[in-house]
């Protein structure tokens, strides 16, 4: 017994807390987010508890066993294989009589299965009761309330788990209802089965299950695969090839679906108590949130928030950390000095390390903040409200509203905002999607717009940057929109089927983990490609065809930023140290940062770095303008190498990869030329 | 001198390190942290798991 194996899947609808429940056993971290389908690939993790070694597998989310849909047919073929020991079906007890139709088939599956009750904790709130005695007579399996998120009833269940294993689902059923009484099969399958079906088609599933053990003696439970037969799924009809004509005359998928909604009917009927309560916070919340006029300028009113947070806050603890950094930084000099280093070294430290590397972690608050508030809107239940509120828009631009959850998470990060949109069921709606989403401004590219909005435009600072983000909105649902009138003319748009979670208070334990990685990723940017990037920037700044120069004209660095002047002129931005900077930000966008300080030989650290660096680039005729369509370069322009890789692997494709590329760099331009040109008419560089 | 020689050989190691470790992971195909993505991509996001193992704990 000492040190068995238990393998465990955790199976259940979407947005029913399968992997808070992984994460909470196993000790991962895999994303969490309350809105339907962030798990999209089976997960598998591992812990002991007691004497046992208990191996989970964090499923998809499904709503049925049908093969319709990827993430079915992998749950599915994973559940049915010998792998299981035991099925947790995780359900949202707070919306149980949904979750219950995954449960019915899980059971009518043969392996034992546990049910999960998660969420209890909203269904306190709700004022709503569930009679725990009485379900598990019903459904005939063990029912253990949990909550992942308060991390209630984790044991319970894994006891639950390992007494289970092995039985079957043997918890004796006792259905009570008066028509088991009247019940005339011919054989009592009330006793046996939860879920029993009308007499004509108990006969036929009977029927079938003698043909199928008579053709196929080794087959496991031919109870499921006679159901399975008789809704034609293709699969089994497939595996199990008999002949079936005179007993199935047509598929009865309708009815047995329906005869399992009756059944859960009278499920909830007899556990839920108080359930005209359910909802009701939800409901009021979603009259504002999703309303046909309001739910946009709420949405955007919402973000407008979330960049004041990120500037306002972020930029008042942002006061404490320059000193904090600019003490580092000079700590550092002033040992590399008493150490009589080279004045080189010292040069790639401190003009080169410390200018690149410590411009950058300068605007850690404000990318903690912008975390921090994302964590917020993801955890809350708000997304998927924001796909639904949506749709509509992008409807009129040939993208589905589930396309904006891709496009929403594209404000974090870019790479997984492209991931995400495997989601989506249609090709093109993907491909669309992948197009367009480098365009949504990520957290990388907030260095750029608060240095160069807080030089450039005082108190208007944050509607400067704030703006970058709508423009980044604006830009890709017009691209969607001519791709689809020049590409997928006469396409049919497809409907958008999202549920609406409830809405929850944030999980504490979920925000910190979730700002954490965020900040451990950026700290970990910032220690390894910037610090290379400004490294190299260094060299190529103090290096030329002749060795090492003195002048900084007649380095590497301006021999290349030179090529691009008279390209990116027109736009305002003929500066070679631009043109290099700009070439940086492919590595990684906080580089355009890194570089400017490292190429300008400014120190951006403190407030009177910042200034000095204004002043200087004033002299050289660099003014607002020039700042604005600098940003909005940086807005549009091609996105990171780590995103590129991420389009290349996602579409599969070179061509499409270069295209996207080619097109963002031409958007890039073509904007900042009007922005510059446009703007230097209206109000003068 | 000689501290000049030591700092300037440390950091060109660590510098050859960051560039090994980022080509083998463009190579490997992970191009984010394993929480970004759940499970959105072949990154192998099994290493929290894996981590978890250690870290078991359900209390």
């Amino acid at each position: 017994m000492n040190g068995q194996v238990i393998n465990v899947a955790f199976a259940g609808n979407p947005n029913c807390g399968k992997t808070t429940l992984f994460n909470a056993y196993t000790g991962a971290r895999l994303k969490v987010a309350n809105w339907p389908g962030v798990t999209v690939e089976k997960k598998e993790g591992a812990f002991k508890f007691h004497e046992y070694q208990y191996k989970l597998v964090d499923l998809p989310g499904i709503y049925s066993l049908t093969c319709y849909s990827t993430e079915e047919i992998l749950s599915r073929q994973y559940l049915l294989g010998d792998e299981v020991d035991v099925v947790v079906d995780v359900a949202d007890a707070s919306n149980l009589e949904r979750n219950l139709y995954l449960t019915l088939q899980l059971i009518e599956l043969g392996k034992p299965v546990v049910l999960a009750l998660n969420m209890m904790d909203i269904v306190e709130e709700r004022g709503m009761e569930l009679d725990i005695h009485r379900l598990p007579e019903m459904l005939g399996i063990p029912v253990v309330p949990v909550s992942a998120r308060k991390r209630t009833g984790l044991e319970v269940l894994m006891h639950a788990v390992a007494h289970h294993q092995g039985k079957g689902n043997s918890v004796p059923v006792e259905h009570h209802h008066d028509l088991v009484c009247q019940s005339v099969h011919r054989h009592n399958h009330h006793k046996e089965f939860a879920m029993v079906y009308s007499d004509d088609i108990e006969d036929k599933i009977d029927d079938l299950e003698e043909r199928l053990l008579a053709n196929f003696p080794d087959i496991v439970n031919p109870r499921w695969h006679a159901i399975k037969m008789l809704e034609k799924d293709p699969e089994v009809m497939k595996n199990y090839p008999i002949r079936t004509d005179d007993i199935i005359d047509r598929s009865y998928e309708h009815e047995i679906i329906n005869q399992k909604y009756d059944f859960i009917e009278e499920v909830i009927d007899e556990v839920l108590m108080n359930k005209a309560q359910k909802e009701a916070r939800t409901e009021k919340i979603d009259q504002w949130m999703t309303h046909p006029v309001w739910g946009m300028p709420i949405f955007f009113g919402i973000m407008a928030l979330v960049f004041l947070l990120t500037f306002a806050v972020g930029d008042w603890i942002a006061g404490g950390f320059e000193i904090f950094i600019a003490g580092v930084a000079n700590g550092i000099q002033y040992g590399m000095e008493m150490l009589h280093l080279s004045p080189t070294l010292i040069s790639l430290v401190c003009d080169g390390i410390i200018a690149g590397v410590g411009g950058i972690l300068t605007f850690l608050p404000n990318i903690f903040m912008l975390f921090l508030a994302l964590a917020f809107l993801e955890d809350s239940g708000y997304m998927s409200r924001v796909a639904y509120v949506m749709d509509g828009l992008m409807g009129k631009m040939g993208l589905s509203g589930r396309a904006f959850i891709p496009m929403l998470l594209g404000f974090g990060c870019t790479v997984p905002a492209i991931m995400s949109a495997r989601t989506l069921e249609d090709t093109r709606d993907r491909l669309r999607t992948i197009m367009v989403t480098p365009f949504m401004s990520c957290s990388a590219r907030l260095p750029i717009y608060v240095l160069f909005s807080k030089m450039f435009f005082g108190k208007f600072a944050m509607i400067a940057a704030f703006s970058m983000y709508v423009l980044g909105l604006v830009v890709a649902i017009i691209v969607a929109l001519i791709y689809s009138k020049v590409v997928c003319r006469n396409e049919e748009k497809n409907c958008l089927l999202i549920e609406l979670p409830e809405y929850k208070s944030p999980n504490a334990r979920t925000i910190i983990i979730y700002v954490w990685e965020k900040i451990k990723d950026y700290l970990t940017k910032a220690g390894t490609t910037i610090f290379v990037g400004s490294v190299l920037l260094w060299l190529i700044m103090n290096f030329g065809a002749a060795g090492m120069v003195t002048d900084i004209s007649d380095s590497f660095a301006a021999s290349i930023g030179r090529f691009l002047v008279p390209v990116l002129a027109p736009a305002g931005l003929g500066m070679w140290q631009i043109g290099v900077a700009l070439i940086s930000g492919v590595a990684a966008k906080e580089l355009v940062v890194s570089s400017c300080s490292v190429l300008f030989g400014m120190n951006i650290n403190s407030d009177i770095g910042v200034e000095n660096f204004h002043y200087v680039l004033e002299g050289m005729g660099f003014g607002r303008v020039n700042a604005y369509a600098l940003m909005v370069f940086c807005l549009l322009y091609i996105p990171c190498m780590a995103a590129i890789a991420t389009i290349r692997k996602e579409t599969n494709s070179w061509r499409w990869t270069i295209g996207m590329m080619l097109m963002q760099l031409i958007v890039a331009w073509g904007m900042a030329v009007i922005v510059f040109q446009v703007g230097s008419m209206l109000i003068g560089g | 001198m000689i501290w000049s020689v030591v700092i300037g050989i440390l950091l060109a190691l660590y510098i050859l390190w960051v560039i090994r470790r980022k080509v083998r992971q463009f190579r490997e195909g992970k191009f984010c942290d394993c929480n970004d993505c759940g499970g959105g991509c072949d990154c192998g996001c099994g290493c929290s798991s894996k981590e978890g193992k250690d870290k078991g704990d359900i209390r």
